[in-house]
This record gives structure tokens, sequence and C-alpha cells, in this order.
């Protein structure tokens, strides 16, 4: 019994670290993203160029459920709400930014016949889920904003939200898949 | 106990993860004796002079002649140097390519940050 309950104590634990190291690095990113990319934007939900989308596929791929936690939070924190009624529109898209990359994850995992540790995943393969991730992050909180927000002007923004995930998401692999090979040449690795 | 499957998989994930995306198309991997020929071959360059493939194989002390021809040969697999021939088409020699270039302006511009930091 004991044992049990220091195992769940230390389960528990674990989850809340990676959910809040997921929520910080979000934020620090999105934050990042507003400063050197502001020209980029289209409005406050969508930029041509956005690199917190490559922690949705990233965080999601190695953490699954604790990701989806800290995704959460980290959107509610960086969602710009000034009441309770902008708080409660905030809620379901933040559901969405934070449960759309697993649900993209899980699916492409199905499609390319991948098991759950990620065994024999290429680089070819890692385009396939940031697209899947950007289709299925833009189209469903579009969707929200038009049909559920009334907001005419978010169907138009479809298209950029994607092309800004999938953008940003390929550049930070691209800086991460650079700065190991480099790491490696160096053999600190 | 019934922790470490979770733990051993998450890990398994991140490595699995970070093959695919040190696996990206880009700059091809360069091992530390590459790196170092490449090195002393950008000296030469930068100094205008041509670096002959058997003076090449000398360059280097601790690094036998065979090794040396091996490497030259993945590095040009690779596309970080070419070979070309004199004149008379009797001598190759080893020169730069663009993705040479492209790999010390890389390194330049990490210097460059780094100074600043």
């Amino acid at each position: 019994m004991l044992v049990n309950e220091s195992t769940q104590t230390v389960r528990a634990s674990a989850f809340m670290m990676e959910a809040g190291l997921v929520c910080v690095i979000w934020v620090a990113l999105f934050m990042a993203n507003d400063e050197l990319f502001s020209v980029m934007k289209i409005n406050s939900f969508v930029s041509w160029f956005f690199l917190p989308a490559a922690l949705r596929m990233i965080a999601v791929m190695i953490l699954e459920w604790s990701a989806v936690a800290g995704l959460f939070v980290g959107a509610m924190m960086t969602s710009r709400w000034l009441n309770v009624a902008d708080l409660l529109d905030c809620i379901p898209l933040a559901i969405i930014s934070a449960l759309c990359p697993l649900l993209a994850v899980r699916f492409c995992r199905f499609w390319l016949r991948l098991n759950t540790s990620l065994a024999g995943l290429t680089s070819a393969q890692l385009g396939f889920f940031a697209l899947t991730g950007a289709l299925l992050n833009a189209i469903p909180s579009q969707l929200y904003l038009h049909f559920v927000l009334s907001d005419q002007s978010s169907l138009n923004a479809v298209v950029p939200m994607i092309i800004g995930d999938l953008v940003g998401t390929l550049a930070v692999l691209y800086l991460a898949s650079w700065g190991l090979k480099v790491l490696s040449s160096r053999r600190w690795m | 106990m019934s922790q470490m499957p979770n733990r051993s998989l998450t890990y398994m994930r991140f490595l699995n993860l970070a093959q695919a995306i040190r696996d990206l198309p880009g700059l091809p991997d360069i091992d530390a004796t590459e790196e170092k020929l490449l090195n002393l071959f950008a000296a030469v360059w930068y100094s205008g002079k041509n670096i002959g493939v058997m003076e090449a194989m000398e360059m280097v002390d601790d690094i036998s002649p065979r090794t040396v021809h091996r490497r030259l040969k993945t590095m040009r697999a690779k596309g970080l140097i070419a070979l070309d021939s004199d004149h008379s088409g009797t001598k190759k020699y080893v020169v730069p390519t663009e993705l040479t270039h492209q790999y010390f302006s890389q390194l330049g511009e990490c210097l460059a940050k780094a100074q600043q930091e």
C-alpha cells in the first residue's frame, strides 16, 4: 500500500514537472516569437511564422499527456483575456492547442505504423508529423473562431496559420538538427 | 518499479526523435578527423595556394596518409571537397565546394554570436 502510494506520488510529481517545463518553454517561445517576428503577425492568433508550434509536436511526441497539460496551461497563459467572458472563450482554444497535437501524433503513428517508442522514425516522417500537426491545429481553431465566436475573418486565416505552424516547426527542427550535428562532431555527446 | 517502463518509453521516444531530427537533410555529419582536415585545407585555400592530393595526404602528422585518403573520399562523397585536375590532367587538387563555404560561414556566424554574448 505504502509502495503504491509512493509510486503514485512520484508519478504525479514527474507529471507536474514535465507539464510545468512544457508550459514554461511554451510561454518563452511565444514571447520570443512575438518579439522577433511581430512583423509576420496577421492577428493575435495567427502568424506567418510561429515557433511554439514546434513545441506542440515535439513535446507531445515525447511526453504525451503531461505535454498536453503543459500546453493547455501555457496556451491559457498566453491567451489575451481581460475578463471572464474572454477567459471562457479562450478555454476551448487552449484545449484545441493542447489536445490536437496529441491527436496528430496518434494519427501519424497509426498511419506510419510506428510503435509508441517511435522506433524507426525517419526525418522524412517528421515532415508528415509537422504538416499533420499544423493542419489539426489551424483548421479546428479557425473553425471555432468562425462558427462559435463569429469571427468573420478567421476562415481566411486557416492557410496562413497552417504555413506559420509548419514553417515554425521546420525551422526549429532544422536548428535542432544542425545543433546536434555540430555537438556530435565535437564529441560532446 | 511500475514507473520504470513509462520513463524508459519517454527516453526511447526522445532518443528516436533526436535521431530523426539529426538525420534531417542539410549539412552532412562531419567527424573530428574530417573537421581537422577541413580546417587545415581552409588555411591553405585562404592563402591562395592549391593543395595537391598527395600533399593533402602528408599534411597531418598524426593521421596516416591512407586514413587521410579514405577521408578525402568520404568528404568528396559528402560534397565537402571536390577534385580539380591541372591542365595536363596528371595532378589532382583538393578544392572547396559551395557546401564547404556554407559550413565555414555557419561556424563564423556561431563565433560572431558567441563573441556578442
